[in-house]
């Protein structure tokens, strides 16, 4: 056990677009919390070439698949955004946390209210961008990007399932 | 004169076009990219981008013939550093009205933890909306709100050194400054009864500071669509009397420098809605100035004791109506402004009713694409002056934001 764990933590560095320090503690922060209860083993999935740059992790608890945690970039205005979304085994959206925002302007984007509005949808439908998706005055690129990242994910991993690829 | 608008319209389309938006999506990391980034640093640390607005104004008089004013009233260009994570250089360079250089924002910033940044260096002062968020496309009207020139004073960017934050659990941004007051008396005075305190801004040009002063601002953001802003900003005015006056002040020289300063007290409260196709906004500005008496008996000016003004403005994309998926904009608006520089004198300075004004202003923006509008607006521009006639004006522009 002590040595899957171990393989796990090698490969989470090597595999990694270079996540840092603070990206990890809340990835680790965040998944505690949804489960509090569980163990959850954290399995990199390999990611075809086209998703290459972004990270895709099976979150199990003993077998039980209980989601999928899928890091990702967005672009701020001059600057990149470190976020992951949390998908339910069924692909629906469970969370969308910025995990990392580095810039001065549009860090609006991180706030809890703004974020939950992607929760429960799937296959990227229901996320338009100033429609179902409401925009932050004085955050537009960053709000608009991070729906635009997560609507993408959200469409990349139910291609993956239909290809077998989870 | 038709042919002239039409000609004119004609090389505002083309330009816009020309100067349309470039980020474009990269497919392979499903980003959306700044095509400057690409060419200028394959490591993505420099950060190139730009504002512009291209005016036409053209006043019209019912007594008399108006030349029109063709300008390129802003051309800026933003150049940004990465340095680490955490730390970062944002500036902005800008040409206004083709021959006036100026530097807009020049500050590091420093993230010293979430929720915490260190800023030093010239900077936006945080007081209303667009003096703030000032691209040309992110509001309606060819030309900035005159409440936002006349009384807060935009552009209005100063040195000096703060903290700024998003504390996401309250969403909540803060933003607390110390910086250099506007300089209102330079070897003669420097304000003015029309325009305020808008003459002595010093925009880091070897600014004077004889004391600092306070700007502070607290954005909510916690309900869908709407953002909340509430501003502050308190301090004296700046004045070289106060220059080598020795502390042994013998010949009195105090009493003199005290009165060429204006103690100012500004607060502003602006909100900003979006919900689908529908957008609002609108700004409650009040200055209150201590020591006017004083100052425009010095100085001669004739500078109010309170300037105060509001806006609301109402749009909707009427795009919509005709085409729902279509990803450009044609957003018609309507704002009601009043600012009023005099809205209280002191002392001897008599009112005057030509700084009340009111701007009914009616147009449309066309977003051709994310990034660049083209613009058009009719404005009647009014004031409380007996016997005053109020003039209209045709606005024509182009603004593109990079």
């Amino acid at each position: 056990m002590k040595k899957i764990g171990i393989l796990i933590i090698v490969s989470w560095f090597i595999f990694g677009f270079g996540l840092s320090k603070q990206a990890q503690k809340k990835i680790n922060k965040t998944i505690a919390a949804l489960w509090p209860e569980k163990e959850i083993q954290k399995t990199p999935i390999q990611l075809p070439q086209e998703y290459r740059g972004d990270r895709l992790l099976k979150l199990e608890n003993k077998s039980t698949n209980e989601g999928y945690a899928y890091l990702s970039q967005a672009a701020s205005r001059s600057d990149k955004i470190d976020y992951m979304v949390i998908f339910n085994p069924d692909l629906s959206v469970l969370k969308v946390q910025v995990l990392v925002y580095r810039e001065d302007y549009g860090g609006e984007v991180g706030s809890k209210r703004w974020l939950k509005q992607f929760v429960g949808k799937s296959g990227g439908e229901k996320m338009k961008f100033g429609h179902d998706i409401q925009n932050i005055s004085g955050a537009t690129i960053s709000a608009r990007s991070l729906t635009k990242g997560v609507t993408e994910l959200s469409k990349n991993i139910k291609e993956l399932k239909s290809k077998g690829l989870l | 004169m038709k042919k002239l608008i039409l000609s004119v319209g004609a090389i505002g389309m083309l330009l816009g076009s020309l100067s349309a938006q470039v980020i474009t999506t990269d497919t392979t990391t499903n980003q959306a990219l700044n095509s400057a980034q690409n060419i200028i640093n394959s490591d993505k640390k420099i950060t190139i981008g730009g504002y512009g607005q291209l005016d036409y104004n053209q006043k019209m008089q019912s007594d008399a013939r108006s030349n029109g004013v063709l300008d390129v009233h802003r051309l800026v260009l933003f150049l940004g550093y990465r340095f680490t994570d955490r730390i970062h250089f944002v500036s902005e360079l800008e040409f206004e009205h083709v021959y006036e250089v100026g530097v807009e924002q020049a500050f590091i910033n420093y993230r010293l933890m979430k929720g915490l940044n260190l800023r030093a260096g010239l900077m936006l002062i945080p007081m209303g909306i667009v003096n703030e968020y000032h691209e040309s496309t992110t509001y309606n009207g060819v030309e900035r709100p005159a409440l936002d020139s006349k009384i807060i004073p935009t552009t209005w960017r100063e040195m000096g050194a703060g903290f700024s934050g998003n504390i996401d659990n309250l969403a909540l941004k803060y933003q607390v400054y110390a910086v250099n007051g506007a300089m209102g008396y330079n070897g003669g005075g420097k304000f003015r009864g029309t325009d305020g305190i808008r003459k002595g801004r010093q925009q880091g040009a070897e600014s004077s500071m004889s004391s600092p002063n306070l700007a502070a601002k607290i954005d909510y953001y916690g309900i869908k669509g709407l953002k909340l802003g509430a501003a502050a900003y308190l301090g004296n005015t700046q004045s070289t009397l106060y220059n080598n006056l020795p502390n042994n002040d013998t010949a009195g020289l105090l009493a003199q420098a005290d009165s060429s300063v204006v103690g100012i007290t500004m607060f502003g409260f602006d909100a900003r809605y979006k919900y689908k196709n529908f957008e609002a906004r609108g700004q409650v500005i009040k200055a209150s100035l201590s020591n006017t008496a004083q100052y425009n008996t010095l100085s001669g000016k004739d500078l109010g004791a309170s300037l105060f003004g509001y806006y609301g403005e109402l749009g909707y994309n009427v795009l919509s109506f005709f085409n729902k998926s279509a990803k450009q904009q044609i957003v018609l608006f309507g704002r009601y402004e009043f600012y009023d520089t005099h809205d209280k004198v002191e002392g001897d300075t008599p009112k005057n009713e030509s700084y009340a004004r009111t701007d009914i202003t009616m147009g449309i923006t066309y977003h051709i694409t994310n990034g660049a509008a083209l613009k058009g607006d009719f404005q009647i521009r009014d004031n409380n002056a007996k016997g005053n006639k109020a003039y209209n004006q045709v606005n024509l522009g182009v603004a593109f934001w990079f």
